[in-house]
C-alpha cells in the first residue's frame, strides 16, 4: 500500500525533473538573424516616437536616407525636386516599390500616411516632424478641421507634393526620417487599430512581420515584392527584453543566443574592451547628442550668469566620461554637437577652477558661503545618477556648495519636467538626441521650442535663430546658426557635458550591418551571414 | 460548511471593492501620463487633451471610478493605454497563464522538496543534517529573489550554457528551470521551516507517543500520524505564498525575460496603464481571496477540530 | 539588540532565565554576536580609515586589497565604509518602518478586536483588501507616489514633508512607504490575540468593575499582546530590509548618494558578470543578518510562544 504510494510519488517525481531538463534549444540554423529588443510601443509606423522606430525601419521605409554630407541617398522616391518659390517640394515614386501583398505603394498611400499623422484623432507624437507644412499645425491643434488644405497633395498615381509654410530648407533632410514613411490605406481604413495585426499587416520595406506576441517576440520574414535588393538574411527572431534591455542583450549575446546587440551595460564596457575576443566584435559610433546639466533661469541664483559659469567651470567632464563609460562617450565642451552645422567647440566656455571661485565670489557667495542648498533631480534611467554623484562632489570640493540629488523612474521624471513649465527646480540633468542633422533640430527645437523647461530668453538669440530658419542659404544659414551658437555658450543656460556613443557588439559571422544616419538605425536587410 | 462557504465569498465583496478604490485612486495619484511614451520630445497639449477624451480621462475623476467599476463588473476591463490594440482582457489571458503555470511547477517544487526536508530535519538525530537543512531554509528567505535569478542566470547560463540567459519558450524546456527555481526558494524555505516545527510538536503529542509505545513502525506513524496532523500550518504557510508564486514575481520574470503578469504589472506602473494596473490587482486580489478560501477549505479536510469550530 | 531590549525585564530572574537561555544555545550567541558587529560598524563607521561618500574615478571598480579591504564601486568609493553606513541606514529604515508598521498593526488589531461588530467587520474587510493586494507591487506604486509628490519643490502644506523628505534624501519616502504597507499581519495577529484575551475572566471582572475601555487596554490587553508583537517584529523586519532592496531595483529606492544595502545590492546585481565583488559583499551582509535575526526571532518564538510561531513572513 504505502510502496506503491512512493512509487508513485517517485515516477511523478521522475517525470517532471526529465520533463524540466529538457533539451536546449539548439541554435537555430543561420538563416535567421535572432536579437532582443525593447517592447515596441507602437508597430504603427505613424505613432512610433521611441526605439520602436528601429524594429520599425525593418518593415517600412521612407523616401530616402541622409548620407554623411547631408544629401538624399533616394529610396522609395524616384525624384525629389524643390520648386523654384523654394516652399514646393515635388516627389515621385519609383513603381518598383511595392507592399508585401504586391500592391503598388501609391501616392495616396504616403498623402494619407502623412495627413493621418497629423489628424488630431490619431494623437501622434511624430506630427511635430511636418510643423513645416502649410496649415499642418493648425490642423494638428484641431483649430482648422478641413484636411484638404493641408499642404500634401497627391499630384497623380506616383507622384505627390509637399507644400511648407515658408521656405524651409531643413525640411530635406526630414523628408529622410524613418518616422515618415506611407501605410497602406485600404487595410488601415479597413481594420482601423488592428491593422498592425500580422495578418492584415502590409509593409513596404525589406522585411514583413510575420509573426508577433505581445511582450514576448516578433518575427519578419523577407517581402517578397521588396522594391530594392533583396535581403540576404531571410528571417529575423526579436525576443522582446523590459526593463534593462542592455544586460539582457549582453548576456545573451554572450552565451551566444543572439547575433548583435545595440548596447553594452555601462558596468560590463571595461571588461568587453579588455577581452581579446568580445572587444573586437565592438562597433562604436558617436552619437549626434549631447547630455547636459541646466538651470532654472528665472530664478536666482541660477539667473546670475557668474554662478553658471563657475558651476560650469569646475566640472570635470574626463571623470564623467570615464565613469559612466569606461571613456567611450565623449568630452563635451558645447551643447549643440561637432557634427551639426552651426556648432564651433571654440565658443566653449574658459577658464579655470580659480576663475570660477572668483566668479562665485562676486555673485556675492565667497567660498560658497551663503549658497542656498539646492537640489539636482534626474531620470533613474542610464547612468544619470552616477553624473549627478560625479556633480554633488564637484560643486562641493571645488565651490564650497552643497547639493542634494533627486533620483525619479522614468515616467516621473518626464511628468516633473512638464511641471517644470509653471514651477521651481534649481538643476537638473537631460539630454537630446538628434532627429535629423539640422541645426533647427537644436537651436529651435530644442532651445526656442524649450521642451525641456530651461527657460532661456534672448533677444539677440531668438532674432537670430529666426532669421536662420529663413534663409535658404546653406552658407549664411550655418553663418546665423554660428552667431546662435556664440551666445548660446556665452550664456550657457545649459552646460554641456558628455556626447554618448552607442556600442553595438556583432558576431563576428555577421557582415555588412551598418550604422545609418544621426538616429544610428540598422538595417538587418543589408547585412548577410558569412 | 455551505453556510460558511457563502459567508467568506460574501465578505470578499467588500475586500474587492476597497481594493479597487484604493488602486484607482493610488494609480491616478501617480504623476505621470499614459500617454508620453518616452520619446526626445514630450506630447503636444492638443494631443493629450485628444486622447484623454477618447479615453474619457478628461471626466470627473469619480466618473471615471463609477463607470470603470461598472464595465468591470460586466468582465470588461477595459483598453490598454500602452498597446492600444489590446484590452486588458487580452493581456490577462495572454500573460496569467505563463505565470500561473510557472507558479503552479514551483509550488509543486516547493511541497514536494520541503516536505520530506522539513521532515527529515525533524526527525534526523544528526545536528549537522539538521543544521544543512535549516541553513538552506533559512538562506532561502534572506537573499532577494533579483540576486537569486541573476546569480542563476550568470551561472548556469552564461558561464555554463546549461540554460538560455532570456526568454520563454514553454513550461517543459529549459528556459523554465532558472524561474521555477527562483520562484520555489522562498516558498521551499517556508515550507521547510514550518513543517520541521510542526512535526516536532506533534512528536511529543500523546497519540503519537501511544503509537510508538505499541511499536508501530516509524514510517508509517509519520504519514498517518504526524504528517497529517503537521500538514496544517505547512498547508497555511504555502497558501500564503502561493498568491505570490502564482501571479509572478516582477524581478524574476524581468530578469528571465518571462512574458508574464507579474513583468506586465510593472511595465503598466510604468507606462501610467491606468486599466492594466486596476485590471490586473483586481485579478491579483481575487486570486489571493480564492487561495485563502481554499487554505481554510483544507483545513475542514485535515482537521475535524475547525469542522467544528466553524459550524459555531 | 534592540528587538531583545524591547521586552521589559520584569523581574530580576527574568534577565537571569534569558542570559542562561542564551548561553545554552550556541547558535543564537553567535547570530547575537553577529548583530553586535554590524551594530558596532554602523555606529562607528566614521573611525574607518575610508570615507563612504568620497569618490575616485581613478580607482573605480578595484577588487579587494590591503587599501580597499573589499573592493571599491562604480565610483570607486570603498565598499567596507559604504557597507558601514549602508547598515546604519537600511537598519534605520528597516526598525523605523517596523515601529510605523508594528504600531499601526497593534492599534488596528486592538481596536478590531475590542470593537467588535459592525467596526471589526470593517476593518477587517480592510486589512483583508490590503492582504489581497501584492505587496511589493503596493510598494512600488506609494514609492513613485510619494516620491513623485514631495520630490520636486512643493508648496503649501505639504511644504514640511517635502522638506524633510529631501534632508533625508529620500528615505523619508521608503521608510513611509515600508511603514504604511507591512502592518497588515501584525493586525492580524494581535486581533487574534486581543480577541482570545477579550473574554479572559479578569479583563470581564475589570469591566464590572467599572474600569475605562482605554485603561482595559492599557492595562491589560496590551501587555498581554506583546509576545505577539515581538514575534511580528521578527518577521516585519526581515522583510523590510528586502522589500528595500527590492525597491531599489526598481529604482524607486533611497537616492544616492546615500549608501543602503537595498540600493548597494541592487547596483551589484547589475555589475554581477563583471565585477562580482559588488554583488557578494553586500548579498553577505544581507544575507547574514537576516540568518541572525531569523535564529534571534525563533529563539524568542521559542521562549515566548510556541503556538504561534506558525506565522506568515512572506517575501516575494
Amino acid at each position: 500500500m504505502l510502496k506503491s504510494h512512493v512509487l508513485k510519488a517517485f515516477a511523478i517525481a521522475a517525470l517532471f525533473t526529465t520533463a524540466l531538463a529538457g533539451p536546449v534549444d539548439a541554435a537555430s540554423d543561420k538563416s535567421a538573424f535572432r536579437m532582443i529588443v525593447g517592447e515596441p510601443r507602437y508597430m504603427d509606423p505613424n505613432l512610433a516616437a521611441d526605439f520602436a522606430i528601429y524594429v520599425n525601419a525593418q518593415l517600412f521605409q521612407p523616401l530616402a536616407r541622409t548620407d554623411k554630407d547631408g544629401n538624399l541617398v533616394l529610396l522609395q522616391a524616384k525624384s525629389i525636386e524643390l520648386a523654384p518659390d523654394g516652399r514646393t517640394w515635388k516627389i515621385a515614386l519609383n513603381p518598383d516599390y511595392k507592399w508585401s501583398n504586391g500592391q503598388p505603394v501609391t501616392a495616396a498611400d504616403w498623402v494619407y500616411s502623412w495627413k493621418r499623422i497629423l489628424d488630431p484623432k490619431t494623437g501622434s507624437e511624430t506630427a511635430s516632424f511636418l510643423s513645416d507644412v502649410e496649415n499642418a499645425m493648425d490642423y494638428n491643434k484641431g483649430t482648422l478641421t478641413d484636411a484638404e488644405k493641408v499642404g500634401i497633395k497627391a499630384t497623380g498615381e506616383y507622384t505627390f507634393e509637399v507644400v511648407t509654410a515658408l521656405p524651409a530648407p531643413q525640411f530635406r533632410a526630414k523628408l529622410a526620417l524613418p518616422y515618415l514613411t506611407p501605410v497602406p490605406k485600404a487595410v488601415v481604413e479597413e481594420f482601423g487599430e488592428k491593422w498592425v495585426a500580422p495578418e492584415h499587416m502590409l509593409s513596404n520595406g525589406p522585411y514583413k512581420l510575420v509573426s508577433r506576441v505581445n511582450d514576448q517576440s516578433i518575427v519578419m520574414e523577407a517581402n517578397p515584392h521588396y522594391g530594392g535588393a533583396k535581403p540576404a538574411i531571410p528571417r529575423i527572431e526579436m525576443t522582446i527584453a523590459s526593463g534593462d534591455q542592455c544586460t539582457a542583450q549582453l548576456r545573451a549575446y554572450e552565451a551566444d543566443e543572439i547575433d548583435f546587440t545595440t548596447c553594452v551595460p555601462s558596468q560590463d564596457i571595461a571588461r568587453i574592451r579588455g577581452d581579446a575576443d568580445l572587444g573586437k566584435q565592438l562597433d562604436p559610433f558617436a552619437l549626434a547628442a549631447t547630455e547636459w546639466v541646466q538651470f532654472d533661469m528665472r530664478q536666482a541664483p541660477w539667473s546670475d550668469k557668474r554662478v553658471r559659469h563657475a558651476l560650469a567651470l569646475v566640472i570635470d567632464r574626463q571623470a564623467i566620461v570615464t565613469a559612466v563609460s569606461d571613456g567611450t562617450n565623449r568630452i563635451a565642451t558645447t551643447i549643440v554637437p561637432e557634427s551639426i552645422p552651426g556648432s564651433n567647440t571654440a565658443d566653449a566656455l574658459k577658464g579655470s577652477i580659480e576663475g570660477a571661485k572668483k566668479l562665485l565670489a562676486e555673485a556675492g557667495f565667497p567660498d560658497g558661503k551663503g549658497f542656498p542648498q539646492f537640489t539636482i533631480s534626474t531620470t533613474s534611467t542610464r547612468e544619470r545618477p552616477l553624473i549627478a554623484q560625479l556633480l554633488q562632489q564637484m560643486w562641493s570640493d571645488n565651490l564650497g556648495i552643497q547639493a542634494n540629488i533627486n533620483v525619479l523612474e522614468a515616467n516621473a521624471f518626464r511628468a516633473w519636467v512638464q511641471t517644470r513649465k509653471t514651477e521651481k527646480y534649481d538643476i537638473m540633468i537631460n539630454g537630446w538626441w538628434s532627429d535629423y542633422a539640422d541645426p533647427a533640430n537644436w537651436f529651435g527645437d530644442l532651445v526656442t521650442a524649450d521642451p525641456r523647461q530651461n527657460h532661456f530668453t534672448n533677444e539677440a538669440f531668438a532674432e537670430i535663430v529666426k532669421k536662420a530658419d529663413a534663409e535658404t542659404d546653406p552658407a549664411k544659414r550655418a553663418e546665423l546658426y554660428r552667431q546662435a551658437n556664440k551666445i548660446l555658450e556665452e550664456e550657457q543656460p545649459m552646460t554641456a557635458l558628455q556626447n554618448p556613443t552607442d556600442l553595438w557588439m556583432v558576431k563576428p559571422d555577421v557582415q555588412g550591418l551598418a550604422h545609418e544616419g544621426v538616429l544610428n538605425m540598422y538595417h538587418i536587410g543589408e547585412a548577410a551571414f558569412k | 460548511m455551505l453556510s460558511f462557504l457563502i459567508k467568506r465569498i460574501l465578505s470578499a465583496i467588500p475586500t474587492l471593492l476597497i481594493a479597487y478604490t484604493l488602486v484607482f485612486f493610488i494609480a491616478h495619484a501617480t504623476p505621470g501620463s499614459p500617454w508620453d511614451s518616452g520619446g526626445n520630445r514630450p506630447i503636444e497639449p492638443s494631443i493629450k487633451a485628444v486622447l484623454d477624451a477618447k479615453y474619457n480621462l478628461d471626466k470627473p475623476l469619480y466618473v471615471q471610478y463609477t463607470s470603470y467599476l461598472w464595465n468591470a463588473l460586466q468582465g470588461d476591463f477595459g483598453p490598454s493605454y500602452r498597446d492600444r490594440t489590446q484590452s486588458v482582457n487580452d493581456i490577462v489571458a495572454r500573460f496569467l497563464p505563463v505565470s500561473l503555470k510557472l507558479g503552479a511547477a514551483a509550488m509543486l517544487l516547493a511541497v514536494l522538496l520541503g516536505l520530506p526536508l522539513g521532515a527529515l530535519a525533524a526527525l534526523t538525530r544528526h545536528p549537522a543534517v539538521d543544521g544543512l537543512i535549516r541553513m538552506i531554509s533559512t538562506l532561502g528567505i534572506s537573499m532577494p529573489t533579483y540576486v537569486v535569478t541573476s546569480i542563476l542566470i550568470v551561472s548556469l547560463g552564461v558561464g555554463l550554457g546549461l540554460v538560455p540567459t532570456f526568454g520563454w519558450k514553454g513550461l517543459f524546456t529549459a528556459s523554465s528551470l532558472v524561474p521555477i527555481f527562483s520562484l520555489a526558494l522562498a516558498p521551499l524555505a517556508a515550507v521547510i521551516r514550518c513543517f520541521r516545527t510542526s512535526m516536532l510538536e506533534v512528536m511529543n503529542l500523546d497519540f503519537v507517543r501511544t503509537a510508538r509505545a505499541k511499536g508501530m513502525k516509524p514510517l508509517p506513524i509519520i504519514i498517518h500520524h504526524m504528517g497529517r496532523n503537521a500538514l496544517i500550518p505547512a498547508i497555511t504557510v504555502a497558501g500564503s505564498y502561493a498568491a505570490y508564486v502564482l501571479v509572478g514575481s516582477f524581478f524574476v520574470e524581468s530578469i528571465a525575460g518571462i512574458p508574464g503578469f507579474g513583468r506586465y504589472f510593472v511595465l503598466a506602473i510604468a507606462a501610467r496603464d491606468y486599466p492594466v494596473i486596476i485590471g490586473t490587482t483586481l485579478i491579483y486580489a481575487v486570486i489571493v481571496v480564492v487561495i485563502n478560501l481554499l487554505v481554510d477549505l483544507s483545513y475542514f479536510l485535515l482537521d475535524p477540530r475547525a469542522r467544528l469550530e466553524q459550524g459555531r | 539588540m534592540s528587538v531583545l531590549d524591547l521586552a521589559p525585564p520584569r523581574d530580576a530572574g527574568m534577565v537571569t532565565r534569558l542570559w542562561r537561555f542564551i548561553r545554552h544555545n550556541p547558535a543564537l550567541s553567535l547570530a547575537l554576536a553577529f548583530l553586535l558587529l554590524v551594530l558596532a560598524l554602523a555606529l562607528f563607521s566614521s573611525f574607518l580609515p575610508h570615507d563612504a561618500y568620497r569618490q575616485n574615478v581613478l580607482v573605480r571598480n578595484s577588487g579587494p586589497s590591503l587599501k580597499y579591504w573589499l573592493g571599491t564601486d562604480a565610483l570607486g568609493r570603498d565598499m567596507v565604509a559604504r557597507l558601514a553606513v549602508g547598515a546604519r541606514v537600511s537598519l534605520t529604515v528597516a526598525v523605523a518602518s517596523t515601529i510605523i508598521a508594528v504600531a499601526i498593526g497593534v492599534l488596528v488589531g486592538t481596536i478590531a478586536a475590542y470593537a467588535g461588530g459592525f467596526i471589526d467587520n470593517a476593518i477587517m474587510r480592510f486589512v483583508d483588501s490590503m492582504y489581497a493586494f501584492p505587496d511589493t507591487l503596493f510598494a512600488i506604486l506609494f514609492a513613485a507616489l510619494i516620491k513623485g509628490q514631495l520630490g520636486g519643490d512643493v508648496s503649501g502644506w505639504m511644504a514640511p514633508l517635502a522638506e524633510a523628505y529631501r534632508l533625508s534624501g529620500g528615505l523619508l519616502g521608503v521608510l513611509l512607504t515600508l511603514g504604511l504597507t507591512g502592518w497588515v499581519t501584525t493586525s492580524r495577529l494581535v486581533r487574534a490575540q486581543v480577541l482570545s484575551l477579550k473574554h479572559a475572566e479578569y479583563v470581564l471582572a475589570c469591566r464590572l468593575a467599572g474600569a475605562s475601555h482605554w485603561f482595559i487596554i492599557r492595562k491589560h490587553l496590551l501587555p498581554n499582546t506583546l509576545p505577539v508583537i515581538l514575534i511580528a517584529v521578527t518577521f516585519v523586519v526581515p522583510n523590510a530590509i528586502l522589500l528595500e532592496a527590492g525597491l531599489s531595483f526598481i529604482g524607486v529606492g533611497i537616492d544616492p548618494p546615500t549608501p543602503s544595502w537595498g540600493t548597494m545590492i541592487a547596483s551589484g546585481a547589475q555589475s554581477i558578470q563583471s565585477y562580482p565583488h559588488l554583488l557578494v559583499f553586500p548579498a553577505l551582509a544581507i544575507g547574514l543578518t537576516l540568518l541572525a535575526l531569523n535564529v534571534v526571532g525563533d529563539a524568542l518564538r521559542d521562549l515566548l510562544d510556541p503556538a504561534v510561531s506558525a506565522s506568515r513572513g512572506a517575501a516575494t
